[in-house]
């Protein structure tokens, strides 16, 4: 992995200096606060019937109404605004003609893909950090089960990394950055709704595509619920997609 | 320091590099001349690592590119044809970022930069972006980036094209003051600009290497030779010796399986001599042709004006 700092600094710094990570947080805040506000006020108008009808309260924590809500709809911004991020990676050298430098620096293609995939973790790991102040601000109305929320950005972060490393993939495939955009995006929106087709089929083709969707393994981490099956789909998707970009960059070098 | 040996290259059903074989020792300026598509950046690039060789090997300093590319990699400084920087770098950072990439120890990274800084003429700019930079600057940035870590070999390919004039004497003078140092291999279409640098030269042509010697030997082949293919049915072990006693005759040499090249001076056409040796030895005669020296064919198309403006080399 000799070679992995070099690109991941050069990497981050690039991240840096463009103003596309800034719009992307400026999305993000943009969005989710507005997504926020949503969510709390509904929760809010939702206490206050619920006061009326004492049965409902129990069903209805802050984790359930704000957490989990306010989550699902960062994931769908995260699902635009990620391959956003990555379609630069590679595509971007090969445009420029430094990947050149890259493939002849005494670095393998597994440090080059794991220098890329890193900063875009590091950068996507600060992001998401920053969302942090929706459910601080929510806790200073509400109490709040902390663990539960860490459950929820475990899972959020695990799937970033899987958004990540397949936006990598979209960008080894092409010099171009919107067609390595569009085909990260496609697959992850391909991943996503994958299970509902899970509603029309039975039995065992059910099951599998509803273990393919990345919605369905992402609901017991928002639930505040770290389960093992979710973290290995979560980990192996995006091992997977690392694989698939190395050896995707290796066949080039022989196609070239 | 380099051996090169039956590289070939393919892209899909184009063949871009044949057979392609020279050596190049330690402390030779070497001058890879061809025209414009001849081979030169697709060589450069399979010794560099970047494109992996369809066949033959590729050797520095002990190092094969195929079995332990790291090892070769480490000894190679490489200009390519464009200068692969990044834009949004300081010239300062773009170098650090080399440094690193080659993974020189932490604590030499500094004075390795700021050496390779010294040695391509970058002080003044160090500080700035590269993107506002110059052409002329950023070759050598890119020229500062190849020599960062002092490594023992530097491929440069087309150092020169793009520049103005003046630019181009600078790089020019830049790549001498760096020979007693490295070995230097030197990629060019512009013969002046080889023959201002290196003391040999590979001509390659068509993806061939149609030549390798030095330039004063090159020129004076150029003039005084040309060649006929005699192509027979029955060699027999006397024919060269009989070709060779014909009057004029300089060299035969053998070309492929029962044809030789008989080297002749150009004021001498002995075209009838040959065929009627042939014949007489009763050799069967297939073919006999002039073989219009491809070195000649080579330097017909490369550029001889100083710094002709240039562009599109693959």
């Amino acid at each position: 992995m000799r070679g992995t700092m070099a690109i991941l600094r050069r990497e981050l710094r690039g991240y840096l200096i463009s103003p596309v990570a800034y719009v992307l947080l400026g999305v993000l805040l943009l969005l989710g606060g507005y997504f926020n506000f949503d969510i709390v006020t509904y929760y809010a108008a939702q206490s206050l019937r619920s006061a009326q009808f004492p049965g409902m309260a129990e069903e209805f924590t802050a984790q359930q109404g704000i957490i989990a809500p306010l989550f699902s709809s960062l994931a769908v911004i995260l699902l635009l605004v990620l391959p956003l991020l990555t379609m630069r990676l590679l595509a971007e050298e090969r445009a420029r003609g430094t990947y050149e430098l890259l493939l002849t620096a005494p670095v393998n293609l597994t440090a080059i893909v794991a220098g890329k995939f890193l900063a875009a973790l590091a950068l996507y790991t600060a992001l998401l950090g920053m969302s942090g102040v929706w459910p601080a601000y929510t806790a200073t109305l509400l109490p709040l089960d902390w663990g539960a929320v860490a459950a929820g950005y475990l899972g959020l972060w695990l799937m970033g990394a899987v958004f990540i490393a397949v936006g990598l993939l979209a960008s080894s495939l092409t010099q171009h950055q919107l067609i390595a955009a569009l085909a990260g995006f496609a697959i992850l929106l391909l991943s996503w709704v994958i299970g509902w087709a899970g509603h029309n089929v039975e039995g065992e083709q059910a099951a599998l595509l509803k273990y393919l969707s990345l919605l369905d393994h992402l609901e017991n981490f928002f639930q505040g619920v770290i389960d093992t099956r979710d973290v290995v789909y979560f980990a192996s998707f995006t091992g997977l997609a690392l694989l698939a970009t190395q050896r995707v960059l290796d066949s080039q070098r022989w196609r070239a | 320091m380099i051996h090169v040996d039956h590289l070939s290259k393919r892209y899909g059903a184009v063949e871009a590099v044949r057979d392609v074989s020279f050596h190049v020792a330690p402390g030779e300026i070497l001058g890879f001349l061809g025209p414009n598509g001849a081979g030169k950046t697709t060589t450069l690039r399979v010794i560099t690592g970047f494109l992996p060789a369809t066949s033959g090997t590729v050797r520095v300093g002990g190092a094969d590119i195929f079995d332990d590319p790291a090892a070769v990699k480490r000894q190679i400084g490489y200009l390519p044809e464009n200068p692969p920087l990044y834009p949004e770098l300081t010239v300062r950072e773009q170098l650090t970022f080399a440094a690193r990439l080659k993974q020189l120890p932490r604590r030499q990274q500094k004075a390795a930069v700021d050496e390779a800084v010294a040695r391509a003429g970058l002080t003044e700019v160090r500080g700035r972006l590269v993107a506002n930079l110059s052409k002329g600057y950023r070759q050598r940035v890119g020229l500062g980036q190849a020599l960062v870590g002092a490594p023992p070999l530097l491929i440069l390919d087309e150092p020169t094209v793009g520049l103005d004039p003046k630019q181009i004497i600078e790089i020019r003078d830049l790549i001498r003051a760096l020979a007693g140092d490295h070995t230097v291999v030197l990629s060019s279409h512009i013969l002046p600009e080889v023959r201002a640098t290196c003391a040999r030269v590979v001509i390659i042509h068509h993806g061939r290497v149609v030549a390798t010697d030095t330039f004063a030997t090159l020129a004076a082949r150029l003039r005084h030779t040309q060649k006929v293919r005699v192509a027979v049915a029955r060699p027999g072990p006397a024919l060269v010796e009989r070709l060779g006693a014909l009057p004029d005759v300089v060299a035969v040499s053998p070309d492929g399986e029962g044809a030789w090249l008989v080297e002749t001076p150009v004021a001498a056409d002995r075209r009838e001599q040959i065929a009627q040796a042939v014949v007489e030895g009763g050799y069967g005669l297939l073919a006999l042709e002039p073989r219009a020296l491809s070195l000649e064919e080579v330097f017909l198309e490369l550029t001889t004006e100083d710094a002709a403006p240039a562009e599109g080399t693959p």
